[in-house]
């Protein structure tokens, strides 16, 4: 049963920050199964680097891939079909996911930067999918079904991790979590734990000295299915350096 | 003439040998101790416990015998007893091959110890499902992990770092692109613009271009071993995969590995299990197979390639196996590889070999029917081979004939060390010995029932005894010993023989269960003389239908036989009809015709067919006697033919000589045959009476005839001297001769039949050669004399024409 509260809490919309590198599809299933629990809107946003649009006007650049080391072309013609060929591909796989889980879905694409734009929206809870990133996986990891969350949340005393906590539960209810790992750096609070999903979810705290690093390691690492973190606690500066490598997906609350 | 009759006629103590009740030492057969069923058998015994005790190849046993003699149940106790005081043999179970896994391999286990291997597999694998996915869920893995993850990233990182800073020394940034990276020239700290680019002076422009491709190379040879890094990455994850599940799958089986430490095969598949278990950890991983059951018992069944198939367990043996194969086919023999369809196409592995009984019995005896095993196809051929190869190794009939190119199984063959004891009739012995070379091989042992038994006070008290065991042991009622002295006699007259006992089990139980049926009908305790005869009798009514049908064509004159008056040339003989287990007598009438001739004898039966090779010597033998007797230093001119009248079957036997004798000398000599008198009998060369089979049969079956037209008196039957032992008759003849109402006449020769049948002397051969005129050989030679003269004048016409042309 929703309360009013609760309502409000969880119903946030969801602005889904994307560019033309590769984003895993499994983080953009996850997310729209997650939102469609929450009855939380989505809002694409797909972002045309113009930092990268002004390099590839300049004379004799060339790229180097990634995959196969082959030198290639890097003119603007080429980065503007490669955006609008993600974004086309992004935006119809957000429509079919919004439509199968029944959430509101909005898509826009604008130039500009990624992460400053991502960031500065106000009201919204943001969603960074997960890099396809040529990561070695544990165990266990890499078939794990989309209605079975591991969930990591950051721990700390502000309203959004309140809202982190009542999003999870939200979550156990509709039985979608089997793990819920609670990263701090304090003691937890004895109530803490009272509130926190028990029957059918494993539960671990994982005390660090930092919270900051530990969260460097959540995003490079594979070690969840969704990183639940308050968006006070991650700064444009991290964001930027890591972002590249984001292993997790992570949704920043508002 | 009354005097030789009376010399020759039989009283009626000869004609059966009773058991008298009064003989036997007991009031019924509760008195008496039990006996086992190996009675009257010490040659199998003595055979059986050498073929048994005996350890080298190929002394495997042959129980010869007929049916009906109990013969299974007699080896299988016997070798029961034996094989109890052997220890149990080892049970034998197949396990998976991982290296080829169409050829499981077979483990030799102490008994009772298979199941228990199969059991500690079974928990093994519940164990692995719990550990290995909790091994993978630990922090430590994790950490592990993500070490690995993170040195992979510092590497890249640093090198690409080190590029970077490389790059920013000679003002170029190095930057990542949606699907790579690429190299930009920098102003102030920032990268520059095309027109701050085209603004540069050439030497500038050049500059930056030499600069950023040979930065470009650099980050070439980076991305390039990008690869080799992550390469290197996966073999550290695999090495730490290895590790960590090394280390639980040992945990797992260490207890295993103690318990079954001696047995190195066993040892050697517990970590051939592990090694497999670690190469292929993801199977166990469930969360890695959605859809798998959550029961741990369902979840085990997905590893059937760590289970054990028990394919003998022997944990239950107290001693050797003695195992009996009621149907050995070739898969029953040899064991099978099933199938099951799975979508439609048939599958197989190594939990779905089935056991034959050559597995089963290994340690231990096998028992098999001789006439099964050789109709089955292929399966004599397939016992022998694993007979000589010393091991079991599974084949179906498809491959055998190539019939089926399917991919099955080749399970490692198993090593046998058994006896294997037939049993069969003796001709199947003897022909297996005669045209099977491997046989004599292999069955060096045969061990002969013997059927009978003499019958004397030792063996009849002892046959009682056996009665008494068998009675028992069926739950019957037990016997009076009136009842005893009955089945005795019965057991005399089926082996149509005073002097002996029958050791055919089957047919005393068969005759004890049905004397209990009328005992029990009567309400009555025990078993008496009188529900033994009534089960006799019932018996035979159940089967004389037959004989019913043809001694009514007799009475009715159908078929023609005389009972009185006397006749030329027609002699009664009597034959015996065999109709499965039962068998009567009927007389044929025999007749001969005689006329001048070449001294041949035809014999009709012979000429259509109809007769027999026995019966054709036979027929020789007494042409060659009547040449002998009568015409030894002259011809013969005689031309006879004998016939057995209104038969229409085939004759076989020689048993009908004396008679067909008789009919010819009476053909011969005009000699009238009494018809009250039926003759039965084989003749030698010498003119010797000779024993034939069935005898009581034909006595009772002419009794029967004469019976039923009116005993005269004057009725009776000629029988070999040599055929009195087997008299068994039943009571009522006994009675009819007793009373002098029939009689049974014992011959020696030939002269006393003709004696008998023609109530003239025979006569004796005189010095001169020649028989007394007024006798029966005196007519017979005098008859010959007549047809010599006869066949002289005959021929003396061309003897003198050819003279006459000689002289022209």
């Amino acid at each position: 049963m929703k309360n009013e509260a609760m309502t409000s809490n969880t119903e946030q919309r969801i602005l889904i920050a994307l560019d033309a590198r590769e984003t895993t599809e499994e983080s953009l299933v996850m997310l729209a199964a997650v939102a469609g629990l929450l009855h939380a809107p989505l809002a694409g946003l797909f972002v045309e680097d113009t930092r990268l649009s002004d390099i590839a006007k300049l004379p004799f650049i060339t790229e180097i891939n990634r995959t196969s080391a082959r030198e290639q072309s890097f003119h603007a013609e080429t980065l503007t079909a490669l955006n609008r060929n993600i974004a086309g591909r992004v935006h119809r796989l957000l429509d079919e996911l919004s439509r199968r889980y029944k959430v509101p879905y909005t898509f826009r694409a604008e130039p500009g930067e990624l992460i400053s734009k991502a960031l500065t929206q106000e009201g919204v809870d943001v969603f960074f999918p997960a890099r396809k990133r040529a990561l070695l996986q544990p165990k266990g990891c890499y078939s794990r079904q989309a209605d079975q969350l591991k969930i990591t949340l950051i721990y700390d005393r502000s309203p959004q991790f309140e809202r982190a906590l009542e999003i999870v539960r939200l979550l156990a209810q509709a039985g979608g979590v089997s793990e819920v790992v609670l990263v701090c750096d304090t003691d937890i609070p004895e109530e803490l734990v009272h509130r926190l999903p028990g029957t059918d979810v494993r539960v671990k705290v994982h005390s660090v000295r930092s919270v900051a690093s530990a969260l460097r390691e959540c995003l490079c690492q594979p070690t969840s299915t969704l990183l639940l973190v308050p968006k006070h606690r991650v700064t444009y500066e991290e964001l930027s350096r890591l972002f590249n490598e984001l292993a997790t997906p992570l949704l920043l609350l508002n | 003439m009354d005097k030789n009759k009376q010399a020759l006629a039989l009283s009626a103590s000869y004609l059966c040998r009773r058991c008298e009740a009064s003989e036997l030492p007991f009031a019924d057969t509760r008195e008496l101790e039990h006996l086992d069923n190996y009675f009257g058998q010490e040659r199998a015994t003595e055979a059986l416990n050498f073929g048994v005790s005996i350890e080298h190849e190929g002394y495997n046993i042959f129980v010869l015998g007929p049916t009906g003699m109990g013969r299974h149940q007699m080896v299988s106790n016997f070798v029961g007893q034996f094989a109890s005081e052997r220890p149990a043999p080892t049970d034998w179970c197949y396990v998976n091959n991982f290296e080829a896994p169409h050829q499981p391999r077979v483990l030799a286990l102490p008994a009772g110890m298979a199941r228990q291997l199969e059991k500690d597999m079974l928990q093994c694998i519940e164990d692995l499902l719990v550990s290995i996915p909790g091994v993978f869920q630990s922090v430590e893995y994790k950490t592990r992990v993500n070490e690995i993850n993170r040195e992979y990233n510092d590497k890249e990182q640093r090198a690409l770092g080190e590029l970077e800073e490389k790059a920013r020394e000679q003002n170029i940034s190095l930057i990542q692109t949606p699907t790579g990276y690429t190299l930009a020239p920098m102003v102030e700290g920032r990268v520059i613009t095309s027109d701050e680019f085209n603004a540069l002076s050439e030497e500038e422009r050049k500059r930056i271009e030499v600069v950023t491709s040979t930065l470009k190379e650099e980050l070439k040879q980076i991305v390039m071993k990008m690869p080799v890094w992550m390469k290197a990455g996966r073999e550290q994850l695999k090495k730490l995969n290895r590790e960590i599940v090394e280390s639980t799958v040992k945990q797992v089986f260490a207890d295993q590995e103690q318990s079954y430490r001696e047995l190195p095969e066993v040892m050697s598949f517990l970590k051939a299990v592990e090694q497999d278990v670690v190469e292929n950890v993801n199977y166990f991983n469930m969360e890695e197979r959605p859809g798998a059951p959550d029961d741990p018992k369902n979840q085990v069944k997905a590893f059937p390639m760590y289970t054990v198939n028990v394919l003998v367990d022997n944990s239950q043996c107290s001693g050797a196996p003695v195992v009996y194969e009621n149907n050995p086919s070739l898969s029953n023999l040899l064991g099978r590889v099933e199938h099951e369809a799975q979508y439609g196409t048939l599958t197989t592995n190594f939990t779905l070999i089935k056991a034959g009984a050559l597995h089963k019995a290994n340690g231990g005896y096998l028992l098999l029917d001789a006439v099964k095993l050789l109709t089955s196809p292929f399966a004599w051929d397939a016992l022998k081979r694993a007979l000589l190869s010393r091991e079991a190794k599974i084949e179906s009939a498809s491959e055998i004939l190539s019939l089926a190119s399917t991919k099955s199984l080749e399970p490692e063959a198993i090593p046998l060390d058994l006896k294997v004891i037939l049993v069969g009739d003796r001709m199947i012995y003897y022909l297996l010995q005669a045209y099977d070379p491997e046989f004599n091989q292999l069955f060096k042992v045969p061990a002969d029932l013997s059927e009978e038994i003499d019958r004397n006070a030792q063996n009849s008290l002892s046959f009682a005894r056996l009665i008494a065991s068998l009675q028992h042991k069926e739950g019957h009622r037990p016997l009076a010993r009136d009842a005893v002295a009955r089945v005795i006699e019965q057991s005399s007259r089926s082996l149509e023989d005073a002097e002996k006992l029958s050791l055919h089990l089957n047919h005393l139980k068969d005759l004890i269960c049905e004397s209990d049926f009328f005992a029990a009908q009567d309400k009555a305790d025990i078993i008496t003389r009188a529900h033994v005869q009534r089960a006799i009798d019932a018996a035979n009514r159940r089967l004389d239908q037959f004989r019913e049908k043809v001694h009514e064509s007799i009475l009715r004159d159908i078929q023609l036989v005389d009972t009185e008056g006397e006749q030329v040339a027609q002699v009664n003989g009597l034959s015996v009809y065999q109709l499965g287990e039962y068998s009567f007598g009927r007389p044929s009438r025999i007749t001969a015709k005689a006329r001048l001739g070449s001294g041949k004898v035809l014999d009709i039966e012979r000429a259509v067919k109809l007769g027999g090779n026995i019966h054709s010597k036979a027929v020789m033998i007494l042409s060659s006697l009547m040449a002998n007797r009568y015409a030894r230093n002259k011809p013969l001119p005689v031309s006879a033919s004998l016939v057995f009248e209104q038969s229409y079957g085939g004759v076989e036997g020689d048993s009908a000589s004396i008679a067909e004798f008789c009919a010819l000398v009476s053909a011969i000599a005009n000699i009238p045959v009494q018809q009250s008198l039926a003759v039965t009998g084989s003749l030698n060369q010498h003119g010797q009476a000779q024993a034939i089979g069935g005898i009581n049969q034909k006595i009772e079956g002419y009794f029967d005839i004469c019976l039923a037209r009116g005993l005269t008196g004057k009725q009776g039957v000629l029988m070999p001297q040599a055929n009195v032992q087997h008299l068994m008759l039943k009571q009522a003849v006994v009675d009819a001769v007793e009373r002098g109402e029939f009689n049974i006449y014992a011959v020696e020769n030939i002269d006393q039949a003709l004696t008998l049948l023609m109530e003239m002397p025979a006569g004796e051969l005189q010095t001169d050669g020649r028989y007394p005129d007024d006798s029966v050989n005196g007519r017979v030679m005098a008859q010959i004399d007549a047809w010599i003269e006869l066949s002289k004048k005959y021929s003396a016409p061309a003897d003198e024409e050819r003279s006459d042309d000689k002289q022209h």
